[in-house]
């Protein structure tokens, strides 16, 4: 339920296991503890040309929200967030003639998820369609729950972890959100923002 | 008062000021032309000397003008009660009389200035070696015990704390009545329960807002558990059997100051991370942030 | 003549009639009295309907005393029978009443016999004991009849009495039967062994829990109860047992609804918002987490014998040092697996002076200990480990005290350790940890050192510098050297006057400090 700041890692040239591997090591000399694995997918759908102007859906999953179906739907005005249960991805399938999805644009990051203090760190190796795009480092504070409140702390945090590349202002979309308590939506629209970004760069190339 | 006296020294300053500068330009007057006037426009140099002491004493006159608008004037004439008669002694041994009582005034007037500071400081530093009193010219104190006190007393305590603090809101659920267990959530950084047995805090539990009321269990949260370890020293430090609801309020006053519990740096180090805690101590006395390591 | 005969014959037919009346007077009293006995029955019936779950069934009443309505999954039935009780059968009623008094001299009077299956006759209880090498720590008798609620008003009924033995027979074999497979299943470190009606559990190491099942079907058994004087009641383990499996019974009857209506009945309300709510891994996890009956009561055993010892530990040491006073307040709200003592070290007389407070958690398997600078010492069960720990404390109250004594003395404390035993302050101590200090006097010519030992106790020794007395000899010519500081000499605390140490020691630095 913490606070969580999503920053992008530079690969420099290097390949994306191998930064992940870079990564690992250093958050592991810190004294961290691998606990398991970690997975947060995004599948698309937009709606079909009946529905009048076009709508997308966001559908995203986390795994440290397991049971909980995360959807964000765009009406070109406004995005309307829904944190659902899993029956959510059934009541999708039911609409598919309504909305379709676009399988080639869909995101997911995933990799080793540490755990450190009262920290939660996870390195993500971000595909789309299976193409590897770049690396996404996800630094979780559990205990806190206004950003305002610890963006100093998980600035230390970063800085001391990520070196220089680590970020120095808080991400873009918490920017006006920093009194406010944090919802674990606030995460999903942090990915939402990088995936999206990730789909118009083009790839680097390299199979993850 | 203090501002009437720095008034009435810059007034007095001023007033120097200007009888230097007057000084002055009767000392140059006097001197007339002088050699380092030299040979060419002595007359014209002279002049224009003059001048410029002429118009710093007039600057200076205006400044007492000023400063002297500025003086409040004292109230009636001052009542000096029967020593006023002592100026009509006409017997020419008696008429040192005044003096003396001035100074014999100013002399029990430090005394009291400094036996007051003196009071100040012995009390800080208690020569009591117990609290228990044998004399029995005082009128016995009522002893107040702190495990049975009935519950107006308790209830009036909770509310007066929940007035204290804005960023306090403390809602109380009581199992037992004289027991009340309240929860005490400090702003949006964390909620403590807290259990009294009368009016001695018994146990205290300090968790996440997300996190079950329940006293038994205690968070899951490093930062938490450490910060409820130190919430339970700080509970025997402010202990008092003698004032209990001193106790509980300075507890409280000391609890407040978690409020900045992941926003604050330590004091010592500077940093706001020491192994991956923020700081969680909190000064018994000053409240200022410090890591477990650094206070 | 005639007249007189005929007055007879009437006199006769009069006396006929009265006679004839009486005696359907007296078969119609007859009538009432057994019509009496049936109403009494129905009464009863009625009385032992309104306790009892009874049900007819073709020309029989049967009965049913188990616990399934209120949530219980236990296999075995608890019917019973109700019959009329015919005159024959209550002279010839069977002395097989399992209980000694209450049932048997009430049955005379009763128009109901109840039948209960033999496996459900007798008393049982349940019997829990902590056995540390073979010795009794503790023995808890669980016997549900005998803390059960008290009877209602209705008890006159003589059913009930015997339905409610049968009742807590069943319980307690639900309860035995539960806690047995728990100890099957269970993978605990040193297995969990269970021999005939005997669980056995290991609580701690040396510590056994015994959890027995006593059933017996004859009244004098009951005396062969291995010492009774032993078994001390504890409320906590016994109320513990009680509720662990009404609780699970509670739980088996009180679903949640499902919401929507066609979800899934089950998962709790909690879990069912899991999911909108956002629920995290850690949540989700805890959820799933529930802890078994023998579980849960090893805990509280666990927990029962660690507050047992601590509460040893703290009163011998009260007991065995006098000088400062150790005061103990134990929490009064409590949880089954946590406790809480506060621990006051002041030295009479001088409470104003110092104080040395300490929390102590008693937890399930272990201790901690918070002082009130913060710091935290974890301690194992070993009750040693605690006696050290409040020596130590004992110790630095000592040194701490005797500091801000010389405060208000206007002496000088020039330094202090509360650690010593390394090889140049003096031997290491066998338990715990040596303390000293130095204190000069205000004009700095005496100085006063004491040093705090948990075995030999307290050393105070006095250096005078300069010394009074002077003699010039071949390495000390001066007598200005003699101000770098003397020799410490040992003061003989026993003899000194004052009640306790720090009366003494206030006396002492008085003392020196008139003279200088």
């Amino acid at each position: 339920m913490g606070v969580t700041i999503l920053t992008q890692f530079p690969t420099e040239n290097r390949t994306g296991p191998h930064t992940i591997d870079v990564l690992s090591k250093r958050i592991m000399a810190l004294g961290a503890l691998q606990q398991g694995q970690f997975l947060v997918d995004c599948e698309t759908y937009t709606s079909v040309p009946q529905l009048g102007p076009q709508r997308t859906v966001h559908v995203l999953h986390n795994s440290e929200q397991p049971a909980t179906v995360f959807s964000l739907l765009e009406t070109g005005t406004k995005t309307i967030p829904l944190a659902t249960d899993g029956l959510f991805d059934l009541l999708m399938m039911k609409m598919s003639s309504f909305y379709t999805s676009k399988k080639q644009t869909k995101a997911e990051s995933k990799g080793p998820r540490y755990e450190i203090g009262d920290f939660c760190v996870k390195l993500g190796t971000v595909t789309v369609s299976s193409n590897f795009k770049g690396i996404l480092v996800e630094v979780e504070y559990r205990p806190c729950v206004v950003p305002a409140m610890c963006w100093d702390l998980l600035k230390e945090f970063l800085q001391g972890f990520l070196g220089l590349s680590g970020p120095t202002n808080p991400p873009a979309y918490l920017q006006n959100r920093m009194q406010e308590i944090y919802s674990p939506i606030d995460t999903i629209h942090q990915y939402l923002e990088h995936f999206t970004i990730f789909r118009k760069s083009p790839g680097i190339g390299m199979r993850a | 008062m203090e501002r009437d006296l720095e008034q009435l020294n810059s007034a007095l300053n001023s007033i120097k000021t200007l009888r230097s500068n007057v000084r002055r330009v009767f000392e140059s007057v006097s001197n007339g032309l002088r050699a380092d006037h030299g040979d060419e426009g002595k007359e014209n140099k002279y002049i224009l000397e003059l001048q410029e002491l002429l118009t710093t004493v007039n600057n200076d006159l205006r400044d007492v003008e000023n400063s002297v608008a500025n003086l409040t004037p004292p109230p009636g004439a001052f009542s000096l009660g029967s020593t006023t008669s002592l100026s009509q002694e006409t017997t020419h041994e008696r008429q040192a009389l005044y003096g003396q009582l001035v100074n014999s005034y100013k002399w029990t007037d430090k005394i009291h200035e400094y036996s007051a500071l003196a009071g100040n400081i012995l009390s800080t530093n208690s020569f009591n070696k117990t609290y228990k009193t044998f004399s029995t010219t005082k009128r016995r104190k009522t002893q107040t015990s702190n495990h049975n006190v009935p519950s107006d007393v308790i209830e009036n305590l909770i509310t007066s704390i929940n007035k204290l603090f804005p960023d306090v809101t403390i809602t109380t659920n009581r199992p037992f009545v004289p027991n009340p267990v309240i929860q005490a959530s400090l702003g949006r950084v964390l909620k403590a329960s807290i259990a009294f047995k009368g009016l001695m805090i018994e146990w205290v539990v300090v968790k996440a807002h997300a996190e079950s009321n329940d006293l038994w269990t205690e968070s899951r949260y490093k930062v938490f558990k450490k910060v409820t370890e130190n919430c339970h020293a700080a509970m025997c430090h402010f202990h008092s059997p003698m004032m209990p609801d001193l106790a509980v309020r300075s507890f409280m006053h000391w609890f407040h100051s978690y409020n900045i519990l992941f926003s604050a740096p330590c004091k010592r180090c500077g940093n706001h991370l020491h192994n991956n805690l923020p700081p969680t101590w909190r000064d018994l006395r000053t409240l200022e942030p410090y890591h477990e390591e650094c206070k | 003549m005639v007249q007189i005969y005929a007055r007879k014959k009437a006199l006769a037919g009069a006396a006929n009639v009265l006679l004839a009346g009486a005696e359907k007077l007296k078969t119609s009293q007859n009538e009432a009295v057994r019509n009496r006995t049936t109403l009494d029955f129905h009464i009863e019936l009625l009385r032992l309907r309104q306790n009892w779950r009874l049900k007819k069934v073709s020309n029989t009443i049967i009965g049913d005393l188990s616990y399934r309505t209120a949530g219980s999954k236990y296999l075995q039935t608890g019917t019973f029978e109700v019959t009329k009780a015919e005159d024959d059968e209550k002279a010839s009623s069977p002395p097989s009443s399992p209980l000694p008094s209450g049932p048997t001299p009430a049955k005379q009077n009763s128009a109901l016999r109840v039948s209960i299956p033999s496996e459900l006759q007798g008393v049982a209880y349940i019997e829990v004991l902590c056995q540390k090498d073979h010795e009794d720590l503790c023995s808890v008798n669980i016997n549900l009849l005998g803390s059960g609620p008290p009877p209602p008003p209705t008890q006159t009924c003589i059913g009930s009495k015997k339905l409610e033995a049968a009742q807590n027979v069943l319980f307690c074999k639900e309860l035995f039967n539960q806690l047995a497979k728990e100890a099957v299943q269970l993978q605990a470190p040193i297995p969990h062994m269970v021999v005939g009606n005997q669980i056995m559990a290991t609580v701690l190491p040396g510590i056994q829990l015994i959890i027995g099942l006593c059933h017996s079907t004859t009244a004098d058994k009951k005396q062969q109860h291995p010492s009774p004087s032993k078994s001390e009641h504890d409320h906590v383990l016994e109320h513990s047992l009680h509720q662990l499996l009404r609780e699970v019974h509670h739980k088996n009857t009180h679903h949640p609804f499902p919401h929507p209506a066609t979800g899934p009945l089950g998962p709790s309300k909690k879990r069912m918002f899991a999911g909108p709510m956002a629920a995290d891994r850690y949540e989700l996890l805890e959820m799933t987490k529930t802890d078994t009956l023998l579980e849960q009561i090893v805990k509280q055993a666990q927990h029962f014998i660690m507050r047992m010892r601590t509460e040893y530990v703290l009163d011998t040491i009260a007991k065995e040092v006098k000088d400062p006073l150790i005061s103990s307040h134990w929490n009064t709200l409590n949880s089954p697996t946590q406790s809480c003592v506060k621990i006051n070290i002041s030295t009479h007389g001088y409470d104003a002076v110092c104080r040395t407070p300490l929390v102590i958690h008693v937890g399930e398997k272990s201790l901690k200990c918070i002082c009130r600078d913060g710091k935290v010492m974890n301690m194992s069960y070993e009750p040693q480990e605690l006696r050290d720990l409040i020596f130590c404390h004992i110790n630095q109250h000592q040194i701490l005290a005797v500091q801000a004594l010389a405060k208000t003395m206007g002496w000088q404390a020039l330094g202090n350790s509360n650690h010593l035993g390394d090889d140049s302050t003096g031997t290491v101590e066998p338990l715990g940890n040596a303390s000293s200090c130095l204190m000069s006097s205000p004009t700095g010519d005496r100085i006063i050192a004491v040093r705090c030992e948990p075995h030999t106790g307290i050393q105070v020794s006095v250096a005078h510098s300069p010394r009074t007395d002077f003699f010039p000899s071949r390495l000390v010519t001066e007598r200005k050297w003699e101000h770098l500081g003397g020799q410490f000499r040992d003061v003989r605390l026993d003899k000194m006057e004052g009640r306790n140490f720090l009366h003494k020691m206030e006396l002492l630095m008085a003392s020196l400090t008139s003279n200088s």
